[in-house]
């Protein structure tokens, strides 16, 4: 990295005993961090203000260091808005209407509204069915997030904060994988490949592997395309199963006492009652129907589509077309252990 | 994904040992493989695409193929981001198809369900469509290049040129292309490294429009796919019902077809799955109950109730038997009972046998053990039985003289002995065991009622499904979508503005004096009236297209030797049912008589035949239907008959006024609005009580001038008095109503309304049909009080059914519920049209403020400063 030269002679020299700003920085170099909830929701917090303050400032300013990532971060603003829209188009005409179509239309606009909203937590939602047991059966987590260091250029002269920090996962690219971060450090007192060798044992590739991480890379990149595929796929339609969801009759009484008013301590906690009542009564309409006979199976069929999808994307990432290609067979398969052959 | 050359070099260096079969004479290959700068990048084969819409099918095609291979190199574990990214888009499509299809089975009509998918293709095609709109066509105006330019690269993978401001493939450009582009910048031309300037200026301008896309996307998307959703449905209804009418005629013509479509043989299922649970079991009332139940789903009550009657007459279930179990239970019960009276069990044992001297009793005494018990001989044995326990009671007396039975306990005795059937032990011991059995002969008789019921279901919902679609009260009918265009169209030639739609929606009065105001202006008018009448009589004579005379009859101008398509397959699958059920051994078919009387009318020796067949179910079909037609038709008719009036009235020509000519002027300025007024607002009661209304109790009688007219505008002298002037509200006057029904019903229409009608002179004479019934059947009541109020002489007997379809809807109701409509439509567009217009318009002017670079010194100024230097 070649960084700018500084001008020195309009700059007032620093004599402090004080560490530069950038060295106070939280992340000096890309750095794993632990897929946890706290890591998580910092992140998805960072990225979210980010997404509405800094990046469409440095966007639509055309800053010179505008990236992709903050393009993609701010992929997050029209889901947002856009969800908030059509939850508008649906509701804000129906008050002018008069008592008949407003009770006829009402309904039908928090359905919709719902809907919106089971959209987005079902698609995130069910995620978790594909990573979860990939992570538990391989011992490969898809999802791990690190902290990159971004250098950029300076806006002008006296800019010396030069650095971006950026959330990526390590899975992010299946084409370039941040494999480096994997290799423990000399420091850690694990060996270099303590994390291959994880998850060469748990594969069932060999354990004590000179080089499990050459062994490991292909089909760790094997099961991060696989289970890209099935969680793209799953979660659309997991989200549709949230929408037909959202779509029960049972929901219309929750509607005449939903309350986002915690304040009002009794009328919320009501409200939240009814809508654990409602959920469960639309979950049984929606699986046995609305007695239509096309209803009876419509329900099933989404319910059962969606869970057979993340099944069978789980399936598919344990059923792997790669053979260990450094090791004799008869070294690797115990006869007396099951395999699941593909 | 294109070879990777490299590595195939690499790869086949270490592993391929066989010669080519042929080298060129000046290429020698193991010379260039040993020269280490051989092993170099690929020249890069990227292109900028610039592909024309006429490409579209073909690149929809392409991405289709490439995402197939995608979705199978990704499935075993191959693919690229690149290809995982367009699989990303694949499973959201997959998901937003099973949004719409899911929505779809919640949705009745053809167009709501069309309209799921028609959402959904919107959305996506806002996503799409909003960025070109308002980004790449105002940006490549406003700074000459496209900022959403795509670029294929050397792999075939199709990208977004400024999709990452770090990374732009600059060499796909040429220096002929950007110097054209910052000529349209307005870049001076002699700055030092201009292609770079405007490459910054482009990327610059392609970052914030990649921004600004991402800021409006979300508030765009939604807008503009309802806004679009709303302008297709109208498109789309008219195709929708054509294609719906046509099919629903098919139904009709093709019955024995089209029947098949509706046969799902659950009743022929349900009924096999109780026989073959139930073989030669006794036929008990709840085992023929469930028989009845199968065999009539989907009828009404009323037939399952008949087909439990006539299914115990065909199979013998009446008939009971007296065997162990039944002695048992008239034993044990019937004591139980005299015991819960207090009777003493030395007398209850005396009186009622056990039951092994029961079945002495009715074996060897009665002979009646084991035998067939009809209702009639139940009734016998029961007489017969009690009888004797009666005499029993006597007996014992006679035995304990010093301890007999008290009168009181007596009168408890007979009080038992003579309870009604249902609470009675011992009536209920008689006929609790069935004497007939489901046996291979009941079975027979069950299945031939069966497969009749299960081929006449079929049939039944396949008329049901044409009546409801022609005529029936529900959304995208053939008789509601006729409706609701023609009211739009008669709305719309009225030259009523949505605001004024809006403003009087859902208020009669205000409805009214709105028409008012329209009719009076439209009937002054020749052309405008000519206009509205030609339009209103074509689309009334589109039911007759839609809805022919001779499927469904609408009761005017009927013949009644002529039998409709409709009538004719109604007999048709009444007979056919007759046909299987003759097939009945030993022709049982009488045993059926209640089913075929409730389906077809009574046939035999009924008390009211005439009330039986009215209420048969193929007579309520017919008249379902035709009630439905004439009642859609008559509102149309009035609407027409009002038109008339307004137009007579403002033409002025006594020849067709003749009602009102001989009448004083007060009076006439009275019968005129009144007339007026009541084709606009009048229901069947305002007939029947013959028109209340505000008149003065005391005419100027001596007055006998026509009304004056200006321009077809009425000039009232008297009529816009006021309450406080003398007005009063009368209930009746023989006078005011005859002159109304006159004036509206019996003179002469206007010529105007006449040539109107063009050719169609048999629309025409159902219209004087029309009115003739109006007139004389809508004056017929007397009011209260026996004031015997009629229209004419002529006055014709009627029903209040007959007179509810004859008015049809007021005018002003229909007006006003229109209204509603219009104005929930106009509310949505009026809150969001602008918005999605403000939407765009910042969109656009705000690039206008993009891509601002101040260009560096020109190279002629930095010479010039550099010499002064």
């Amino acid at each position: 990295m070649i960084l700018p030269v500084r001008s020195n002679l309009n700059h007032s020299p620093v004599f402090s005993a004080e560490q530069p700003a950038e060295n106070e920085k939280k992340y000096n170099h890309d750095t794993l961090l632990p897929n946890n909830f706290s890591t998580r929701f910092r992140i998805g917090m960072d990225k979210f203000t980010n997404a509405i303050t800094l990046y469409p400032a440095k966007g639509l300013s055309g800053n010179r260091n505008a990236n992709f990532y903050e393009f993609l971060t701010m992929g997050q603003v029209p889901y947002l808005i856009g969800s908030g829209v059509l939850m508008a188009v649906f509701n804000s005409a129906n008050k002018h209407f008069d008592a008949f179509s407003k009770q006829k239309a009402g309904p039908i606009g928090k359905h919709m509204a719902l809907g919106v909203l089971f959209y987005g937590l079902a698609k995130s939602m069910s995620k978790p069915l594909i990573t979860t047991p990939i992570k538990l059966l391989t011992g490969v987590d898809t999802e791990v997030p690190y902290a990159k260091v971004n250098y950029e250029l300076p806006d002008d002269i006296y800019d010396t904060d030069i650095t971006s920090i950026e959330y990526h996962k390590v899975f992010e690219s299946v084409e370039f994988p941040r494999w480096d971060l994997l290799y423990m450090q000399s420091g850690s007192g694990k060996p270099r490949n303590a994390y291959y060798d994880k998850v060469c044992k748990k594969l069932g590739l060999g354990s004590n592997l000179k080089d499990s991480d050459q062994e490991a890379k292909p089909r760790i990149k094997e099961i991060v395309v696989k289970s890209k595929l099935a969680q793209n796929i799953s979660s659309y339609l997991w989200a549709a199963t949230g929408v037909a969801l959202a779509f029960q009759k049972p929901w219309e009484e929750y509607f005449n006492v939903a309350t986002l008013k915690f304040w009002k301590g009794k009328e919320f906690k009501e409200s939240l009652s009814t809508f654990g009542k409602c959920f469960e009564r639309s979950l049984s309409s929606l699986y046995f129907g609305d007695g239509s006979k096309v209803g009876k199976y419509t329900g099933k069929a989404m319910i059962f589509t969606s869970l057979a999808a993340s099944a069978l994307g789980v399936l598919n990432v344990m059923s792997s077309s790669q053979k260990p290609s450094k090791l004799d067979s008869a070294d690797i398969i115990e006869k007396e252990r099951k395999y699941v052959v593909n | 994904m294109k070879t990777n050359l490299i590595q195939n070099f690499v790869h086949t260096q270490n592993t391929h040992t066989s010669k080519p079969k042929k080298e060129a004479p000046d290429f020698d290959i193991h010379h260039e493989l040993a020269n280490k700068a051989f092993i170099r990048p690929l020249e890069g084969q990227g292109r900028l695409v610039k592909d024309n819409i006429l490409y579209t099918p073909v690149n929809m095609a392409k991405s289709f193929a490439y995402d197939i291979k995608a979705l199978k190199g990704s499935v075993n574990g191959e693919a690229n981001d690149h290809q995982l990214g367009k699989l990303n888009d694949l499973g959201m499509k997959l998901g937003g198809l099973g949004i719409a299809g899911f929505l779809m089975t919640k949705r009745q009509t053809p167009l709501t369900k069309t309209m799921e998918f028609v959402g959904l293709g919107s959305f996506f095609a806002s996503m799409a469509l909003w960025p070109k709109i308002a980004i790449q066509i105002p940006a490549r105006l406003i700074h000459g290049f496209n900022v959403q330019q795509q670029y294929e690269d050397s792999f075939g993978r199709k990208k977004p040129f400024y999709q990452d401001a770090q990374f732009l493939p600059w060499d796909l450009y040429s220096d002929d292309e950007i110097n054209k582009i910052g000529n349209r910048m307005g870049v001076p031309k002699d700055i030092p490294n201009r292609r770079e300037f405007i490459q910054e200026k482009m990327k610059k301008i392609a970052t914030q429009n990649n921004t600004l896309w991402m800021l409006t996307a979300g508030f765009a998307t939604p807008i503009m796919s309802a806004l679009i959703c709303n302008q297709l449905e109208k498109p789309l209804a008219k195709p929708l019902s054509t294609l719906r009418n046509n099919n629903n005629d098919n139904i009709l013509n093709k019955l024995s077809d089209s029947q098949k479509a509706f046969k799902d043989n659950e009743i022929q299922k349900t009924v096999e799955n109780i026989i073959s649970i139930n073989q030669n079991k006794p036929l008990t009332d709840e085992l023929i109950e469930e028989l009845s139940q199968a065999m009539t789903k989907g009828f009404d009550p009323i037939t399952r109730k008949f087909m439990n009657r006539d299914l115990k007459s065909l199979l013998g279930a009446d008939s009971t038997i007296v065997n162990d179990n039944a002695l048992n239970a008239i034993s044990a019960d019937t004591k139980k009972v005299f015991l819960a009276k207090g009777i003493d069990t030395k007398i209850v044992d005396a009186l009622i046998p056990d039951a092994q001297n029961l079945r002495k009793y009715f074996d060897f005494e009665k002979g009646v053990f084991g035998n067939e018990l009809t209702p009639v001989k139940v009734e016998k044995t029961y007489q017969m039985f009690t009888k004797d326990i009666r005499k029993a009671m006597l007996e014992y007396n006679s035995q304990n003289p010093e301890n007999p039975i008290t009168k009181a306990v007596q009168k408890k005795i007979i009080n038992i002995l003579t309870l009604p059937e249902k609470g009675n032990p011992i009536y209920k011991g008689l006929t609790q065991e069935r004497y007939a059995l489901l046996d291979t002969q009941n079975q027979t008789k069950v299945r031939v009622v069966t497969n009749a019921m299960n081929k006449l279901k079929a049939e039944i919902n396949a008329l049901d499904t044409y009546i409801l679609h022609k005529v029936g009260q529900a959304a995208e009918t053939t008789l509601a979508d006729f409706w609701n265009g023609t009211v739009t169209s008669f709305v719309k030639t009225l030259n009523i503005s949505p605001k004024q739609l809006s403003e009087t929606r859902g208020d009669r009065l205000l409805t009214a004096d709105l028409l008012h105001t329209s009719l009076n202006n439209a009937a002054a008018d020749k052309t405008a009236y000519t206009k509205i009448t030609t339009d209103l009589i074509s689309k009334i004579g589109e039911l007759d297209n839609l809805v022919k005379k001779t499927d469904i009859d609408d009761g005017l101008f009927s013949n009644p030797q002529e039998m409709t398509k409709l009538e004719k397959q109604l007999d048709k699958m009444l007979s056919s049912f007759e046909i299987e059920i003759k097939k009945l051994p030993d022709n049982q078919i009488g045993d059926m008589e209640l089913i075929f009387d409730h389906f077809i009318g009574p046939r035999n020796n009924i008390r009211n035949p005439i009330r039986g067949e009215k209420g048969s179910l193929k007579n309520l079909y017919k008249t379902m239907a035709r009630e439905r037609l004439i009642g859609v038709k008559s509102a149309f008719f009035r609407m027409l008959n009002t038109l008339d009036t307004y137009r007579r009235v403002a033409v002025g020509d006594m020849a067709h006024l003749r009602s009102i000519s001989q009448l004083p002027r007060e009076l006439k300025e009275q019968v005129v609005e009144l007339a007026k007024m009541t084709g606009l607002k009048a229901h069947t009661a305002d007939y029947l009580t013959k028109f209340f209304a505000l008149r003065n109790p005391h005419p100027n009688m001596d007055d006998m001038s026509e009304i004056a007219l200006q321009n077809g505008k009425t000039i009232y002298k008297y009529f816009d008095k006021t309450v406080e002037e003398g007005k009063v509200n009368l209930t009746y006057d023989r006078q005011i109503f005859r002159g109304v029904m006159d004036l509206a019903c019996a003179d002469a229409i206007s010529p105007d309304t006449e040539k109107a009608f063009g050719n169609n002179t048999s629309l025409l004479n159902e219209f004087m049909e029309s009115r003739n019934q109006m007139y004389r059947k809508l004056g017929t009541y007397e009011y209260l009080e026996g004031k015997n109020i009629k229209t004419a002489v002529e006055a014709l007997s009627t029903t209040d059914k007959e007179m509810f379809n004859i008015v049809g809807a007021a005018m002003d109701e229909v007006v006003s519920n229109y209204g509603k409509q219009v104005h929930n439509t106009r509310k949505w567009m009026r809150i969001f049209a602008p918005a999605g217009a403000a939407l765009l318009a910042v969109t656009v002017l705000s690039q206008f403020m993009f891509g601002k670079m101040k260009p560096p010194a020109s190279i002629s100024e930095t010479q010039k400063g550099q010499r002064n230097a």
